[in-house]
């Protein structure tokens, strides 16, 4: 079930260490796989939050494409780079893919893209989405653990 | 009493309109299944368009698989394509997909909430990891919040208990 965000920027990082240390200065908890590199990143890149064993998908993506989808959006300038964060509903994805966008957009001096509003975010906003999303989350576990567990219970 | 409600719009992305009935039925059902879910969803206020935007996700995959709909098996919601487990490196996921009765796949169906779409691009990589032609559609089942239709389906209720419960019934607004 997938949620798309994008981080768009003018420059780009050089590599998953180059992120992982952008994330870490966040202090969020998240590791990337170290294993990919950073411009072959293309489908699912597996991560870890505390615990979690999590990740999303995460493609170099045509800021022209996503520019020209979402017309009614106001992007401040032609942005030269697009990163592509795509996630589904499942414990963790949504969180890691809001922190390592995040730090993405602080560390290259970009913006996230939020489709599911249509709204640009800065870094320091994005940054207010992450600790919403942490402060939702066991209300957000509870309420689809319960709808799990009706629909698994026999009538 | 005024309560929320949903629409929830297909579009299809290229490729040809479904002709099997069996799709058409599968289609009808999915679509109500989402508009059942959303439903519901939008009776909880206060939650951040992320935290909706992922429970509507989990809810209409749970519901999907409750309905037991022709075509869409237990493995079809939340299928990996590119690996072969669910967060395989370098996989991609789908929503649900359709297979005929030789279980090939006939159509894709993505669910977008808010102003999400699905670009050219997406639907074309999507193809390329399921290994689909152009000939499969890709379906945007689309949500728009607190517009125009009501559905009352046995989903629904299961899933407002399981709100209700949560949410301590004082959120509601019946």
């Amino acid at each position: 079930m997938a949620m798309e965000i994008f981080v768009l920027s003018d420059r780009r990082l050089n590599s998953v260490a180059d992120w992982q240390h952008s994330i870490d200065a966040e202090l969020f908890p998240l590791r990337l796989s170290a294993d990919v590199p950073f411009t072959a990143l293309s489908g699912f890149l597996p991560a870890q939050i505390n615990d979690t064993k999590t990740g999303f998908e995460c493609d170099h993506w045509s800021p022209q494409s996503t520019v020209g989808a979402y017309a009614n959006t106001k992007f401040s300038h032609p942005w030269k780079y697009a990163l592509a964060f795509r996630f589904g509903s499942r414990a963790g994805e949504l969180e890691s893919a809001w922190m390592a966008a995040t730090a993405y957009a602080r560390a290259t001096r970009g913006v996230v893209f939020d489709t599911e509003e249509g709204k640009i975010f800065e870094p320091h906003e994005a940054l207010e989405v992450v600790r919403s999303i942490e402060r939702d989350r066991p209300a957000t576990d509870a309420i689809l653990e319960e709808i799990k567990r009706k629909f698994s219970a026999k009538p | 009493m005024n309560q929320p409600v949903a629409r929830v719009e297909h579009r299809e992305t290229r490729g040809r309109s479904i002709r099997l009935t069996q799709s058409r039925i599968s289609l009808r059902s999915i679509r109500a299944t989402l508009a059942g879910v959303m439903d519901i969803v939008d009776y909880a206020p206060g939650l951040t368009p992320q935290a909706y935007g992922r429970i509507v996700h989990g809810a209409f995959a749970a519901a999907v698989r409750l309905q037991g709909i022709s075509g869409i098996g237990y493995q079809d919601v939340e299928t990996t394509f590119g690996g072969s487990y669910y967060g395989a490196k370098g996989s991609v996921r789908t929503d649900v997909i359709l297979r005929n009765d030789s279980g090939d796949v006939i159509a894709i169906y993505d669910v977008k909430t808010g102003d999400a779409k699905i670009e050219p691009a997406r639907a074309a990589q999507l193809r390329a990891k399921a290994q689909i032609g152009t000939n499969v559609p890709i379906i945007e089942m689309h949500i728009s919040r607190g517009v125009s239709r009501k559905a009352a389906y046995a989903t629904s209720s299961q899933i407002q208990v399981a709100y209700r419960k949560v949410l301590n019934d004082q959120f509601f607004r019946c």
